[in-house]
């Protein structure tokens, strides 16, 4: 029976074909967002750990985050954006702040604004991820192409896996051998399939639905773009001449007696500071995979509506789940350790397709150390541009790129290739434990309490597997 | 306290049919071997259902394939350390040193530009263009097509680059696919 599932050799040979050539077409791009991701999971715990020395608790009073509200008005009587942000204390960030055109506060107990929100390492890797550090709107399409193209490289390789169901549990020994390599590419790939496949969906989406929406626009809503986008996500509230005064206590309150079993974690003051101003909060339904259903208040803190994600159509369910199921922030945070390894998993598959398909051509040129540049010089200038980031305060985003094509660049002269993956795996290695310990010399205690115990640790668990790797190459030199 | 009893069962019981799969791997008999496929992913597909039931069906199917991908991982660690052969080690291979041939690499630019721009846009707005005119044919709710259409995108896209990058002759996909684009930008826009 399963024999008739094995496609022909001569598909199969068109299927290595195709899955080749697009995994040489993308494999740079696709390991930059594939090891970027894997730690953009992680990104609410980088940013405590960025400043460990903020207060954090998961309880707030309603009148504080009011308070908070007039004085970041106060402070910044200049802003000008349609909506002003307030991120409520959860689980995984428990910190109040409040945001608006590229300025972040931290929201104290008595609802003062005494601490900025800076984590330009987190946005570092965010930022990498998202967009390749490109301008938003064309580094999103371009990240979420490499989502259709890693559909595309899923596809292609089941096609190409004849030996799918005889190889299911096969992992052969040997020390970097061709056949380990495919081994392990294949195992990772095919048992976390689905897995892979959400993620390639979901990353796509980001950049891309707004095209087919377009699309949408002419041949279901005729050209109507306000009823598109009330069908996905919510009608907009029409108010007039709504109050000046935001209250945001009232409307807080209000929604305790409302939805007393969802949890709040963002509030938006919508087209704040003009007569159409309202309050919507976005609450958090622990049964369902959406990021949050958004209950509408007037700007005096009366209940209007609800967007109605929750109760919606499947479709609006499944557009605001997409946020949350490609980043694992959902269950507890065990379920972000899994995402990491699991995405973990995929960056190595991703590494290895290309040292198969280099191992396969029998010979060495100028693209093998090129790729080892890629592979560890990526990690490497992270780490780097995170200490030149903490020591000196410069730009995490030019320092990591000019780390990583300055790496390149020297593995352009290298000759010996063994032994420069050697040093790289061991400078990458030595990278990760100079972070942890500018860390612990900067932020001195608060290195080693709540969040920031828990990353430490974590990176230099990294760091000792690293080593550990590097041990083993140099066995094999 | 019930969900976390069905969760752990469900656990248990995805770990048991992949064990199963194993066993039915190893199995040299082909007749026993099918029937242990059939059954093993029959526990499996049950231990996804008992996964919803825990966690209701959004959390339950993410958690039931997870915990299938690390299970199996940890049955391909098992299988290595107990049966597979080590493979001796061996020097590696010591690589012919060559210099990368760019005169050919530039004489093919123009066969990868060409699959840049087939793969790319063409795909993509042959695809885009497909799904936006089939899904509005299907009944339900708009955003529900709408939801649809972009779940798919991805797939139809990416289905359409695999032909594309398979393909030996590249003029046949290329031209299919212009073709289809024509039709369906005709359907949903000038029709």
């Amino acid at each position: 029976m399963i024999k008739r599932f094995i496609p022909s050799s001569a598909l199969t040979k068109q299927s290595l074909n195709s899955h080749a050539w697009i995994g040489i077409c993308v494999s740079a791009l696709m390991y930059l967002v594939c090891i970027s991701g894997t730690l953009a999971v992680f990104y609410q715990e980088f940013e405590r750990w960025e400043q460990p020395q903020i207060g954090e608790s998961l309880v707030y009073q309603p009148e504080q985050i009011e308070q908070a509200y007039q004085h970041f008005l106060t402070k910044h009587p200049e802003i000008n954006d349609d909506h002003i942000l307030i991120r409520l204390p959860t689980e995984d960030l428990p910190r109040a702040s409040i945001s608006a055109d590229k300025h972040k506060w931290f929201i104290e107990s008595d609802g003062s604004l005494t601490q900025q929100g800076v984590s330009p390492i987190t946005k570092m890797i965010t930022g990498l991820h998202v967009s390749l550090h490109l301008p938003e709107n064309i580094g999103m399409v371009i990240v979420s192409i490499l989502g259709v193209l890693l559909t595309s490289l899923i596809i292609s390789g089941m096609m190409a896996h004849r030996r799918i169901f005889k190889d299911a549990f096969n992992l052969r020994g040997g020390f970097a051998s061709l056949l380990q390599q495919t081994d392990l590419h294949n195992r990772l790939s095919v048992w976390g399939l689905p897995f892979h496949l959400m993620i390639a969906i979901t990353g796509a989406f980001f950049g891309l639905a707004i095209y087919i929406a377009g699309i949408y626009n002419q041949v279901l809503y005729e050209n109507d773009f306000k009823a598109l986008m009330a069908d996905a996500y919510g009608a907009v509230p029409q108010i007039e001449n709504a109050a000046p005064q935001v209250k945001i206590s009232q409307a807080l309150n209000k929604l305790s007696q409302i939805a007393p079993d969802t949890v709040p974690v963002f509030i938006t003051v919508e087209e704040a500071k003009t007569d159409k101003q309202f309050i919507l909060i976005g609450a958090q339904h622990t049964d369902k995979l959406i990021y949050s259903e958004q209950y509408r208040f007037t700007a005096s803190g009366d209940y209007i509506d609800a967007a109605g994600f929750t109760s919606g159509p499947a479709g609006q369910q499944a557009i605001f789940s997409v946020y949350r199921l490609h980043f694992g922030h959902f269950g507890s945070e065990f379920v972000k350790v899994l995402y990491g390894i699991l995405g973990f998993a995929l960056t190595v598959i991703c590494v290895s397709g290309i040292n198969i398909w280099l191992t396969k051509r029998n010979k060495q040129d100028l693209l093998n150390p090129v790729w080892t540049a890629i592979v560890w010089g990526t990690p490497l200038s992270f780490a780097i541009s995170a200490v030149f980031q903490l020591v000196a305060g410069l730009p995490a985003i030019y320092c990591f790129w000019i780390m990583l094509c300055g790496y390149i660049l020297v593995a352009c002269f290298q000759n010996r290739q063994k032994c420069f993956e050697l040093w790289s795996v061991r400078l990458t290695a030595a990278s990760v434990f100079i972070l942890v310990f500018t860390h612990m010399m900067l932020n001195a205690q608060a290195s080693w309490q709540n969040i920031s115990l828990v990353v430490n640790m974590g990176l230099l668990f990294i760091a000792v597997l690293i080593w550990l790797y590097s041990q083993k190459l140099n066995r094999q030199i | 306290m019930a969900e976390l009893l069905i969760a752990i069962i469900a656990f248990i019981i995805s770990f048991a049919g992949l064990i199963v799969l194993l066993l039915s791997w190893q199995n040299k008999s082909d007749q026993a071997k099918q029937t242990m496929i059939a059954f093993a992913w029959f526990v499996i597909g049950i231990s996804i259902y008992l996964w919803t039931l825990a966690s209701g069906p959004e959390f339950g199917l993410c958690y039931g394939f997870i915990s299938v991908a690390f299970q199996a991982w940890v049955l391909v660690l098992y299988q290595q350390k107990t049966n597979s052969k080590p493979l001796k080690l061996r020097a590696a291979k010591v690589l012919v040193k060559s210099q990368i041939n760019w005169a050919a690499g530039l004489k093919s630019l123009p066969r990868v530009g060409l699959i840049l721009v087939a793969i790319i846009p063409l795909a993509g707005f042959a695809s885009m263009q497909v799904l936006a005119g089939v899904t509005a044919l299907l009944p339900g709710e708009k955003v529900n097509r709408m939801a649809l259409g972009v779940y798919l995108l991805p797939i139809l896209w990416g289905l359409f680059v695999y032909w594309v990058c398979g393909a030996q002759k590249l003029a046949r996909p290329v031209i299919s696919l212009a073709i289809i684009s024509v039709i369906s930008y005709s359907v949903n826009y000038l029709l």
